[in-house]
């Protein structure tokens, strides 16, 4: 892919979502949508032409990666605040469809309960809330009103041709590190049971009741060979011997990313906890202060002019 | 005549000429007509003078008491009898110091008082060539013949004065009063200092401390204008002689290498070789330097007009500082460093010329105003910056003595005059002028007043066998035997002016004392209080005893100095003076011809002439004004109207009441293109500096906020968007010049 | 082309095909950007906080992205991380919207520009 192809293809984007965000015509925002797609569509083609003839083709993650962008599209651009929020939802799920495919199943799920269950619903919560509140059941004028739409889509959009350029185009776009192997990636995977001494025991003893397992300071407990095979020395009967372990007993991906958590963050983990907290106390301290209101902050805010010229007059309200 | 007038200039001349490339010493040997005939003796320093100490600190105590009482409230008389106590303390100790030193020798002697000023950066103190790296100006009094002499009269006169004005000033009573008696005090402690310093810097200290003094008494009422603008203006044109002054030290420090006198006279008289440094320009300049601070603080030509208008002061200043002491501080500058104008004459230089021209004129100038102007205490002013050219003209023409002498018989008939003026501004509501006074002889109480004033009027006008007699003849005689550029022209316009001078004090005597009783008060006289009947008619108040007390004791003084001059001993004035001035610096040891050898003035010693002819002069202005304003009173005013009437002489009287126009011309000359230039520096600030540069360089980040501040709109999308946009650039920065490696 | 369907919950890691990575980024840098741009655009206070969670979950997605690039749990850890502030920031943003809203019945952003520059 050539800058200039990612650049035109941005600035064809710009101008969908530009269409889609006027309001009040169908038509624009039905051609909009189309341009938008058509530039979508566009730069995942270059992606995949630029491929080897025999490469798997990324289907499922273009499908969700196109949910998530219509869902973004959509909740950014929707005049109800109510649509946005469950476009959002669309967002989460298409996200959570990615997380599975890239193999983080554990973060797809908590993701999806997260934020569709718990952020989400909040979000929904404070916006009927406020609808209530304001009686605009409706569409609000200023939901429907894009502000300043064309200075952000420059800002957003150049923003977007840099990183798509710095992902895409440089050096042939980005690529897999080929260091990453997937025998490195076992080995680290088997540390991962090894650092867990029971699972291993229960391993061992699940494939040979009489098996003891040999542990040495000096050598890693379970040594894996180039091809992936994993072994562990034993007694059986006190006669040394070696078994392979099973791939089945190899640590799933919530299992390894628990161990990163606790083993190698773990000053990060408690951090997020103390955030967590912080966060719970601000929310409530927040929610308890009381806004009093003068008289004529009641009359300004009813769009009345105040009766008081002086802020500082014994009769002004405010906060205490 | 004229040609021998030349002849005996240009033999002068010559004879000035040779001892300029002398051997380098600037002594000359004896029998050259200039130069140092008589050495200046080295001081000896003592203790046992040390009494003198007290002449400086009685009235530096004074003046701390009055401010003292200032502060505590003191509604009685204490401040003037303190004022009064200390300087007649200060004057006994004068007479008891002059008496101690010996008249006979010129032994100068110095008391050390406290270190003030004594710093030596030099690596063998104490040597020949120390004082080249030395800067020494001690608290120390130099006691010799001049200083003695001249701190008597000072002090008697500010003790007969301070007397004066505690009735003088008595409507004052309370703060004013002890504002009063302070500043008498201040200046009577400056004066002191300046007159018995040992160094010049203990001079230039009185010097300013008597200006400082002068210009808070001048601006005592401070609540007139007229006033407050006077102090300014006698300030200021102080403080331009006062700059030479103070260069004229800087470059005696310089060019001598000390400051102190005796060491100054040392060098002078070739005691050390390293004088000279400079080649001597300094010291051609330092005459002239010494010259310009003397013509500032004396009322001379170019910068005299301070002294008339420094008359809005009470009447006790004017007679004591602005007629009897202060100004005659520039006659003492000069007669000190009398040494230095010598040597400036022996080098063929022509300060001293210059200063005895500046003098006549003045004297002239001044006489000519006086006769015209209507306020007699105007006139007193004028007559003072007249006498005062005679002073500088007896300097000029090497009558040192003549000078010094005329300094104390003029101040004793000066503050006599001006105190006989105050007495009538005192009783009369202020009235001053001879328009609306006359025949007061004739009041009950003012005889004493009147004859009083007789006496001074007749010692200024140099009445024969007056005290103002002898010492103006002194000068003019001496200005027809010394040689000089003209100086025998300037002896003739000194004649002159002695006439003027008589007509213009008998004008204001004659007017005032004689001829039918008539006084009207001065409009808009402040003193409501007193004098006024209940059925508003005017009563004069006669002086009461105080006021005349001082009035006749200062007669006395007047008429013992007449009368000294023919007495000898104790009670002969003349040949003590003479020998005080003559063996001190101011002395010019001048022996310029065998008696009787030097140039006549109508065939006879101009000594001997000059009584005739000056005392001729005298009459005949006595008798003018007598005519004019006391036998034919209206013959004055038709002689006034007819001069008017034509053209041709019409400008003289108009002129001369104006004053010859020179406050005009200054404000035409000085002040309008200062103004000018004000005004357009003032313009060029506004525009340019204060304009273009501050509030520009002030406004520049204004408007460059103006340029940004719509992006500090309060709404949070704007900030945002800034943000955003600037990670889109910073990310667009990165991506193609840190990753790709360059546009 | 290889049109294969990959499984779904492989547990023996696997080789990542450049193509799925590119793939998500794009979709990534996709999100984000519009994400931005909602933020910049919308008026509605808690539309604007909802544009910020969906230029976290984009910044989510990059984060497993490149964990599965480099074949290391640590992209996803990182997730829960973005998870705990998204939490914390919905929580308290909402906090101050409810705040705000009691004190100026609107939700318009523009209505709270007291740092104006005047």
């Amino acid at each position: 892919m050539t800058p200039s192809i990612l650049y035109l293809a941005t600035l064809v984007g710009a101008i969908g979502l530009f269409l889609i965000m006027r309001p009040h015509r169908r038509t624009t925002r039905v051609v909009g949508t189309i341009i938008g797609a058509a530039a979508i569509a566009f730069l995942m083609v270059q992606i995949l032409q630029a491929l080897a003839d025999d490469a798997v083709v990324p289907i499922l993650e273009i499908v969700f990666g196109l949910g998530a962008i219509v869902g973004g599209v959509r909740m950014v651009t929707h005049p109800r605040p109510v649509f946005a929020a469950i476009y959002f939802v669309l967002v989460v799920v298409s996200s959570a469809g990615i997380f599975l495919l890239l193999g983080a199943e554990f973060m797809a799920f908590s993701l999806v309960i997260v934020y569709a269950g718990a952020i989400l619903i909040t979000y929904l919560f404070v916006i009927m809330l406020a609808q209530e509140a304001t009686g605009t059941a409706g569409e609000a004028l200023y939901d429907r009103l894009p502000r300043e739409p064309i200075a952000a889509l420059i800002v957003g959009f150049v923003l977007l041709a840099s990183i798509g350029d710095a992902l895409l185009v440089v050096d042939g776009g980005i690529k897999p590190d080929p260091a990453a192997t997937p025998a490195k990636a076992l080995t680290h995977r088997w540390s991962v049971l090894a650092g867990m001494p029971k699972e291993l025991d229960a391993v061992v003893a699940g494939i040979n009741p009489d098996a003891t397992l040999v542990r040495s300071e000096d050598m890693p407990t379970i040594k894996v060979d180039p091809a992936g095979a994993a072994r562990v020395d034993v007694l059986i009967d006190d006669k040394p011997a070696t078994l392979e372990l099973p791939e089945s007993a190899l640590p799933t991906n919530s299992q390894v990313v628990g161990w990163a958590l606790v083993a190698e963050f773990p000053v990060s983990l408690e951090v997020a906890g103390v955030i967590l907290l912080m966060a719970m106390f601000g929310a409530v301290v927040l929610a308890r202060r009381q806004i009093d209101l003068s008289e004529d902050e009641r009359r300004v805010a009813a769009g009345l002019p105040p009766l008081l010229e002086d802020e500082d007059s014994e009769f002004a309200g405010g906060d205490r | 005549m004229l040609s021998a007038v030349s002849t005996i200039a240009s033999s002068t001349l010559v004879a000035l000429a040779a001892p300029a490339g002398g051997d380098g010493a600037h002594g000359s040997p004896a029998g050259e007509p200039f130069g140092f005939q008589h050495p200046i003796r080295a001081a000896v320093e003592s203790t046992d003078l040390s009494l003198a100490q007290w002449i400086v600190w009685l009235p530096a105590i004074s003046a701390v008491l009055c401010g003292l009482y200032a502060a505590l409230g003191v509604k009685n008389r204490l401040p003037a009898w303190t004022t009064v106590a200390a300087l007649a303390g200060s004057f006994v100790i004068a007479v008891l110091t002059l008496m101690r030193l010996d008249p006979t020798t010129d032994q100068p002697v110095v008391v050390h008082l406290f270190d003030w000023i004594d710093l030596s950066w030099s690596s063998d103190a104490g040597s020949a060539t120390d004082r080249w790296h030395s800067l020494r100006a001690n608290f120390a009094l130099y006691l010799d013949g001049l200083s003695a002499y001249w701190i008597i009269f000072v002090t008697l006169l500010g003790t007969l004065i301070a007397f004066y004005a505690s009735e003088y000033m008595d409507e004052d009573r309370g703060i004013g009063y002890c504002r009063f008696f302070a500043g008498v005090s201040i200046f009577l402690f400056a004066m002191t200092c300046l007159v018995l310093g040992e160094n010049l810097v203990m001079l230039y200290l009185g010097w300013e401390g008597v200006g400082l003094a002068s210009y808070l008494l001048i601006g005592y009422y401070y609540r007139k204008p007229a006033a407050v603008a006077a102090a300014k203006k006698a300030f200021i044109m102080n403080r331009i002689g006062d700059v030479g002054l103070a260069i004229g030290i800087y470059l005696i420090w310089l060019e001598y290498g000390s400051l102190q006198y005796d060491v100054l006279f040392d060098a002078l008289q070739g005691g050390d070789a390293g004088a000279g440094q400079y080649d001597g320009w300094a010291a051609a300049l330092i005459p002239w330097c010494l010259m310009l601070g003397a013509f500032g603080k004396s009322a001379q030509l170019p910068l005299y007009v301070w002294l008339p208008d420094a008359m809005e002061g009470p009447t006790p200043v004017s007679a004591l500082i602005h007629a009897a002491t202060m100004v005659t501080a520039g006659v003492y500058l000069i007669a000190r460093t009398m040494p230095l104008f010598l040597l400036n004459q022996a080098d063929g230089g022509h300060a001293l010329e210059v200063v005895a021209w500046v003098g006549g004129l003045t004297a002239l100038l001044a006489a000519t105003i006086g006769m015209a102007q209507y306020d007699i205490k105007r006139v007193m002013a004028y007559s003072t910056v007249s006498q005062l050219g005679y002073m500088f003209m007896g300097l000029g023409v090497l009558s040192t003595f003549g000078a010094c002498y005329h300094v104390l018989t003029h101040a004793f008939f000066k503050a006599l005059l001006f105190l006989c003026c105050g007495a009538i501004m005192h009783g009369f509501g202020g009235q001053l002028d001879l328009r609306k006074l006359s025949g007061l002889r004739r009041l009950k109480g003012w005889r004493i007043v009147c004859w009083t004033m007789f006496i001074g009027g007749l010692w200024l006008a140099g009445f024969p066998f007056s005290a103002g007699f002898f010492s103006k003849d002194e000068i003019l005689a001496q200005a027809f035997i010394s040689p000089g550029v003209g100086f025998r022209a300037l002896g003739w316009i000194g004649i002159v002016t002695a006439g003027l001078t008589a007509y213009y004090t008998f004008r204001v005597w004659f007017r005032v004392f004689t001829g039918p009783t008539y006084y009207k008060p001065e409009e808009d006289h402040g003193h409501d209080d007193h004098g006024h009947d209940h059925d508003g008619e005017f009563h004069p108040h006669a002086p009461g005893f105080r006021i005349k007390l001082v009035l006749v004791l200062l007669s006395i003084g007047a008429i013992w100095l007449a009368a000294g001059y023919f007495l000898s001993g104790f009670w002969g004035t003349q040949p003590w003076i003479k020998q005080a001035i003559e063996n001190s610096s101011a002395g010019t040891g001048l022996q310029l011809f065998p008696e009787g050898a030097h140039p006549t003035l109508f065939g006879f010693d101009p000594h001997l002439s000059m009584y005739f002819v000056s005392g001729s002069f005298g009459i005949v202005g006595l008798g003018l004004a007598w005519w004019f304003h006391c036998v034919n009173r209206k013959s004055a005013d038709d002689l006034r109207n007819w001069m008017l009437s034509r053209r041709w002489i019409g400008w003289l009287p108009k002129a001369m009441e104006r004053k010859w126009y020179v406050d005009e011309i200054y404000i035409g000359a000085i002040r309008f293109p200062l103004w000018i230039t004000s005004q357009a520096l003032y313009v060029f600030d506004r525009i340019f500096v204060d304009g273009l540069m501050v509030n520009g360089t002030a406004r520049l980040p204004r408007f460059a906020a103006e340029i940004f501040r719509p992006l500090y709109n309060g709404v949070l999308q704007g900030y945002g968007a800034s943000m955003a946009g600037g990670l889109a650039l910073v990310l667009a920065w990165l991506v193609w010049v840190w990753m790709r490696g360059g546009i | 082309m290889n049109l294969a369907m990959p499984s779904l919950l492989a547990q023996i890691p696997t080789e990542m095909s450049p193509g799925t990575l590119q793939v998500v980024m794009l979709t990534s840098a996709v999100l984000f950007a519009v994400g931005m741009i909602g933020f910049l655009t919308r008026r509605n206070m808690i539309l604007m906080f909802l544009c910020t969670e969906l230029m976290f979950q984009a910044a989510a997605i990059a984060m497993i992205a490149f964990g599965r690039m480099h074949l290391d749990p640590q992209g996803q850890v990182f997730v829960i991380f973005i998870l705990t502030v998204a939490a914390a920031e919905a929580a308290l943003a909402l906090g101050l919207v409810v705040l705000l809203y009691r004190r100026k019945p609107t939700l318009d952003a523009e209505a709270w520009s007291e740092l104006k520059e005047c």
